[in-house]
């Protein structure tokens, strides 16, 4: 699912003002050779950042470091943090999944559909996490069959107002429908080959998020749901 | 007799610990806070846990889980800044203040609407009434 800040002002009587859930923010830290993910608040958004937490190790799927051609390498099994691919990395991307979660009336559990009292709705999660520390032609093409957001042009270049242009690829292959949010809000929904475009609203460090359904025959869950995170940070320019 | 006495006392305990722990209930009318939560993408933050605060304090004023649309409702009986809490298993959540008093007196809005409606309706009827009498005066110079 995907997850965002901030809160706008409530309503009375049976008018609900809405609130986003907020949440489960996925960032790589990378230190020298290190890599380690996290959930929660990354430091530089202005929410509570007070208390991020590594995501467990056995939910990583993968981990994968690129250098600035797009070749790389990939780790299928991770033992502990930090994730130590030998050298620092260009782009650094990850995929996680928490298995299967059902929602029920008492609450999502992490059960699936078949084991859960009263299902209302379920679904398997993955979630992916890419971070660009610099710019390489070779980044504007997917690294990952992971649902992925891909920049079509340097976004290390771009200025306050400036658009971005996004293509958001599942499997290496255009992903059409996917809601992409940033700031905390829905910006757009990928075309039918793969597009948004997305204003950047701010310097620091931006994280732009898509998520993706597909329908699934299964006495598991209703449903796939794919979050891809995209994050890199813009200088403030005078 | 004295076995009658016994029975009609026992009796007597007997309905008197059931009253002590009837529930009873008044229903009343009041303004309520409304908040709604959703995911950006959408969906709606249904049937998760909630807690609610009143200005400053750390006990919950209310604890439930959110309705079928994600929403929370509640009446504060203070004004202030209220702190509204909702999250899930799976790490999603939001953390809020409510203005409760601000939020109240929105609820002027819908009300003003209304208000607004009756006036335009009754202008009608007014202006009605006046062709209805002119019309009625008119019929009678002619016959």
């Amino acid at each position: 699912m995907v997850v965002v800040a901030v809160f706008s002002a409530c309503l009375v009587f049976l008018l609900g003002a809405p609130a986003p859930a907020e949440g489960h923010l996925l960032w790589l830290q990378m230190e020298g050779s290190g890599l380690t993910i996290y959930h929660g608040h990354p430091p530089g958004l202005g929410l509570d950042s007070s208390s991020p937490k590594e995501v467990p190790i056995e939910n990583v799927l993968r981990a994968s470091c690129f250098e600035e051609s797009g070749n790389g390498a990939a780790l299928d099994s991770v033992g502990a943090y930090p994730i130590d691919f030998g050298g620092p990395c260009a782009a650094a991307s990850a995929l996680v999944s928490s298995g299967y979660w059902t929602k029920t009336p008492y609450g999502t559990k992490n059960v699936p559909k078949n084991e859960a009292e009263s299902p209302i709705s379920s679904w398997l999660s993955y979630e992916s996490v890419k971070h660009l520390a610099t710019w390489s032609d070779a980044f504007a093409a997917p690294l990952t069959g992971n649902l992925e957001i891909v920049p079509l042009h340097d976004p290390f270049s771009l200025d306050e107002g400036d658009k971005l242009r996004l293509l958001v690829t599942l499997e290496g292959k255009p992903a059409a429908g996917a809601i992409v949010v940033y700031d905390g809000k829905p910006r757009g929904e990928t075309d039918s080959e793969g597009h948004v475009n997305v204003k950047i609203r701010r310097s620091g460090l931006q994280m732009i998020l898509a998520s993706h359904r597909t329908p699934l025959q299964s006495e598991k869950a209703d449903e796939i749901v794919r979050t891809a995170v995209l994050s890199f940070a813009l200088e403030e320019k005078p | 007799m004295t076995r009658a006495l016994y029975s009609l006392v026992l009796i007597a305990l007997v309905f008197s610990g059931a009253a002590a722990h009837d529930l009873d209930h008044t229903l009343g009318h009041g303004e309520a806070v409304v908040v709604r939560f959703h995911y950006a993408d959408g969906p709606v933050f249904s049937y998760e846990t909630y807690e609610v605060y009143r200005p400053g304090e750390t006990t919950p004023f209310q604890v439930g889980r959110t309705d079928a649309l994600g929403r929370v409702a509640f009446v504060p009986d203070a004004g202030g800044e209220w702190r509204v809490r909702a999250f899930s298993e799976d790490g999603h959540g939001a953390d809020i203040r409510v203005d409760a008093e601000a939020s109240l007196a929105s609820a002027a809005v819908p009300r003003a609407a209304s208000e607004r409606g009756v006036r335009v309706l009754l202008g009608i009827a007014i202006i009605l009434g006046i062709f209805g009498a002119w019309s009625l005066h008119r019929s009678r110079r002619k016959g």
